[in-house]
């Protein structure tokens, strides 16, 4: 899996194990999906603003 | 420090900085991790206003105790996604919810693929994504902040609580599990791809 993140290809990652080859390219297949292609999220800019503004001027009040 | 400085500084500079009440100092540490403490939490409960909720939580909780927290520890990222972490527990159970769903469906308001993305790499990661939205509670949170946080395997167990290895396991049950259930429920479009 280390090796897929470094920019190895799929099956190189895979004859590096031959004996595991089989049991291990359907999960690599997966892990390289959810590796590259997550759908990404972001937070609406007047949240960003608003928290940033509460974070940096509230006095912090010590418990 | 002037804003120019404290987008240079590194998380060691502005955590000392924030540590002793220096509030610009925490607001960059802010500005360098909102959007990864969000990206978290809302693959945990699929919602955007919760999230939004969840990460301001977790901000407010992070300047209250950043005095307490150790830079030999975890990183700074791993730090507030444990806080992260615990508040969705935590919100989960007032909601009594703890098997809350990842995202229906991507194209939502809020949610942008990049520009490179091709189509059929959209239709491919979506149905994947879809999948981890069925795994349980500890497996989909290690694959959250494995493939979207971008942990070390050291850092999601400093987070969980957890050993590497139980974590490496959690892992490979997670990815059985979703090869599993996407080859039942799309054994057409894997078979497809394996003789590709």
């Amino acid at each position: 899996m280390e090796l897929l993140r470094e920019g190895e290809s799929l099956e190189a990652c895979l004859e590096r194990y031959p004996e595991y080859r089989e049991r291990l390219r359907p999960l690599l297949e997966i892990a390289q999906t959810l590796e590259g292609r997550q759908p990404e999220v972001a937070p609406s800019p007047y949240f960003l603003v608003e928290l940033k503004s509460k974070l940096t001027r509230e006095k912090h009040e010590g418990r | 420090m002037r804003r120019s400085s404290l987008q240079k500084a590194d998380d060691r500079e502005l955590i000392a900085g924030a540590a002793k009440g220096d509030r610009e100092a925490f607001g960059a540490l802010y500005e360098r991790y909102v959007f990864k403490v969000f990206r978290h939490v809302y693959y945990l409960t699929s919602n955007l206003h919760t999230a939004e909720d969840l990460t301001a939580q977790t901000f407010l909780k992070a300047l209250e105790a950043i005095h307490r927290y150790e830079m030999r520890g975890v990183p700074f990222l791993a730090w507030l996604l444990r806080i992260a972490y615990n508040l969705t527990v935590n919100h989960k159970k007032v909601r009594n919810n703890g098997t809350a769903p990842l995202p229906e469906a991507v194209e939502v308001q809020g949610i942008l693929y990049s520009p490179e993305a091709s189509c059929e790499a959209k239709a491919d990661g979506q149905r994947v994504w879809e999948g981890v939205r069925t795994l349980r509670g500890d497996q989909r949170q290690v694959i959250v902040m494995r493939f979207v946080d971008g942990l070390s395997y050291s850092d999601i167990a400093k987070v969980l609580g957890k050993s590497i290895g139980a974590v490496r396991v959690i892992q490979y049950r997670a990815l059985s599990a979703l090869r599993r259930r996407l080859e039942d429920d799309l054994g057409h479009y894997y078979a497809k791809s394996r003789a590709g």
